[in-house]
């Protein structure tokens, strides 16, 4: 779908956090029967016409753990910047899509998105699963995903842009952190499937290179809930940190045992890359106390940005959601996308892509900034001490953004 | 030397679990001749309730078994004779509606209490120490519960009356029938019972599990796994089975990867249940 612009009057000042409210037109924001505009619309009487983006999340379903507060995100942030006057004056129309929690419906979901409603991009999917199952339609039909999940940085496609961490980004700080302040024995734990171990992999080549040593590495089958066996290993190599990329549903019940067993945190913490504050609640203040994540963001980092989006999110969604990184990723994603199509001359795909390169805007996290070559995000990096409210405590913040490295 | 000692007691509590998680399995499988795919469902519903009796109410742990086993067990009553009544005989008409109740519920729960974790306290944090052995003492409460479950299942099927028209009704429906049992009535208290302690065991794990609306999902194929390896209509079966493949899959993944220690047992089992189709500890009376 082609639309070329010729004025482009409200200049990109208009996404800077929270400015022109002024211009607040209609801020309908429900999804139109989908006349699909394939006609061309290059007059200008035309070009309030809203731009259709597709919004693909699960709030029914395994996955909606996640997706029910990235949606809410989303969606708060779609609100923003129509209440703000839209992009170039248009508002965005936003198709909000559940796919159940199945990746083979997520792709057939955006290729209806893109086919028969005509958008220009989609924000959204979450687990590995479900992006790669949508990418061959995105590339098929040359289309946009923007994805907002911290992932494990393999096999990027050219029609993505990646907005939240590679496991380069959650690590390269964190084990020289680590090394220096909790100790050098590291004794690695994850899931068993690609996301921890690609950050496990990456973890020992820095450990590696910092001088650490490598005491253990057990994985563990995906939704595992019995760890008994895995921290009898633990103590008997007795590290001074456990690094965990263990994730999911056996987050909680990993925590809880940990303490049942008689480990405490001031003894061997916990280093996790997949604990956020929605875990540590389930956790509870008891067994989470203590323990150690890193990301791109908490919910506790003390900005007014920061703060201003949380009370936010937790005054307009009262659902018993938690903000996490994850909430913070899916609505700087939909910044990022507004920021690109005000930049972008047309909505093809390749210029739109174009348009996101060396892109920064502010966010939550901080000022965020998509790299010229790769398609992902240069971005923050936190490490969290979770404390007694199972919120975290910050401990260390990058001062530069990260370099995103993705194979 | 520890590290076996130490295998072998958490063994016994990760049987505990499995048994405490396909005892409402094996009762609704053995005398209904119904896969229940929404056990695990019901084990979340248990567990929610869990939440809601100490999280929610603050009310003693012991509030929670009891909420647990009677909420599930009124969910059983439901679906029982709102459903399943019809299908009896039906394997593959059962196993649709149960897999579709599965998703039903979860997204019930979902709704209710939204996707994230909820929080179940501990209700005894105390652990025993021998040298460098931990053992948590609500551990050895899951292993007493277990063998409290088992006696008292045992004691309703072969010292009540109640119990005594399970079984004929197992043996023998017509015959029964014509001897004046109310078949129905009987068939409707099975599967609540049956329910009701999917639900207490759903109670019973949540302390040291997560408790999420797709929990449940993680506890079907173990607890399939160990009805099957039981013999299909024994709840001593299940028991011992339970057993096996708890103190196998422990002990194994004390030397090995978690991973190959399950594939490992889960290969066992194929091999037994091909030599001995009927399970190891199937009971003699036959349908």
């Amino acid at each position: 779908m082609k639309k070329s612009k010729l004025l482009a009057l409200i200049l990109s000042g208009v996404l800077a956090v929270g400015a022109l409210t002024g211009c607040s037109g209609s801020a309908a924001t429900s999804a139109a029967p989908a006349q699909a505009t394939k006609g061309e619309a290059d007059k200008t009487e035309e070009t309030t016409e809203p731009i259709k983006i597709g919004v693909l999340y699960s709030t029914t379903g395994n996955f909606s753990i996640s997706e029910t507060p990235m949606l809410n995100a989303a969606k708060m942030a779609i609100e923003e910047i129509n209440a703000a006057g839209g992009v170039k004056g248009r508002l965005l129309e936003p198709i909000y899509t559940d796919y159940g929690s199945d990746p083979a419906k997520a792709s057939e979901k955006i290729k209806q998105l893109i086919l028969e409603d005509g958008v220009v991009a989609t924000v959204g999917t979450n687990s590995s699963s479900t992006r790669l199952a949508v990418i061959p339609e995105v590339e098929a039909n040359n289309s946009v995903l923007v994805y907002n999940t911290y992932y494990e940085g393999e096999v990027p496609s050219p029609n993505v842009i990646y907005t939240n961490t590679v496991p380069s980004q959650q690590i390269s700080a964190y084990i020289p952190w680590i090394m220096e302040n909790l100790g050098k024995k590291v004794f690695f734990v994850g899931s068993d499937y690609v996301f921890p171990k690609k950050c496990i992999d990456f973890a020992k080549k820095v450990l590696e290179a910092s001088g650490g040593e490598l005491v253990g590495e057990e994985y563990v089958p995906v939704g595992h809930t019995e760890f008994s066996s895995l921290i009898n290993k633990i103590k008997q190599a007795d590290p001074d940190v456990v690094f965990s990329a263990v994730a999911g549903d056996s987050v909680v019940p990993f925590y809880k045992q940990y303490k049942q067993y008689g480990i405490s945190s001031a003894d061997i913490p916990i280093c996790a890359i997949a604990t956020h504050e929605g875990g540590a609640k389930g956790i509870g203040a008891e067994a989470a106390e203590g323990h150690y994540s890193s990301f791109g963001f908490f919910n506790t980092v003390d900005t007014p940005e920061a703060q201003a989006f949380v009370k936010k999110y937790t005054e307009t969604y009262n659902d018993g959601t938690t903000v996490t990184n994850l909430t913070e990723g899916a609505y700087h994603g939909v910044y990022l996308l507004a920021a690109a199509l005000e930049k972008a001359e047309s909505y093809d795909a390749q210029t739109l892509i174009n348009a996101f390169k060396g892109l920064e805007i502010e966010t939550p996290q901080g000022t965020i900034r998509v790299d010229e070559n790769n398609n992902h995000c240069w971005l923050n990096s936190y490490i969290g001490k979770i404390n007694s409210d199972c919120t975290f405590d910050i401990v260390y913040h990058a001062e530069e953004l990260v370099e995103p490295i993705a194979e | 030397m520890e590290l076996l000692l130490s295998q072998i007691i958490n063994g016994l509590s990760v049987s505990s679990v499995l048994f405490i998680t396909s005892i409402g399995l094996v009762i609704i499988l053995g005398m209904l001749g119904v896969v229940n795919l929404a056990n695990g469902e019901l084990i979340m519903i248990g567990a929610y309730m869990a939440y809601i009796a100490t999280g929610v109410l603050k009310l003693p742990y012991i509030f929670a078994l009891l909420l647990a086993f009677a909420v599930t067990a009124c969910i059983g009553i439901f679906i029982e004779t709102v459903l399943i009544k019809r299908l009896y005989g039906k394997i593959a008409e059962t196993l649709l509606v149960t897999f579709g109740l599965s998703y039903i519920f979860q997204q019930i729960v979902r709704w209710i209490f939204g996707p994230e974790d909820k929080f179940v306290d501990l209700p005894i944090k105390a652990s025993i120490q021998f040298g460098s052995i931990t053992v948590p003492v609500y551990n050895l409460f899951l292993i007493f519960m277990a063998v409290v479950i088992l006696f008292a299942t045992a004691a309703l099927f072969y010292k009540t009356s109640i119990g005594m028209k399970i079984r004929a009704i197992t043996q023998n429906r017509s015959i029964s029938q014509c001897l004046g049992i109310d078949t129905a009535r009987i068939d409707t208290t099975t599967f609540a019972l049956g329910a009701g302690l999917s639900g207490l065991g759903g109670a019973l794990i949540a302390p040291v599990k997560g408790v999420t609306p797709q929990m449940g999902i993680y506890y079907v194929t173990d607890s399939l796994l160990t009805v099957v390896l039981g013999g299909l209509n024994s709840i001593f079966g299940a028991f011992s089975s339970g057993f096996v493949i708890g103190e196998s899959v422990t002990v194994m993944a004390g030397y090995m990867s978690e991973v190959t220690a399950k594939i490992l047992v889960f290969l066992i089992v194929v091999v037994i249940i091909r030599l001995k189709p009927e399970g190891l500890f199937s009971s003699k009376d036959r349908r």
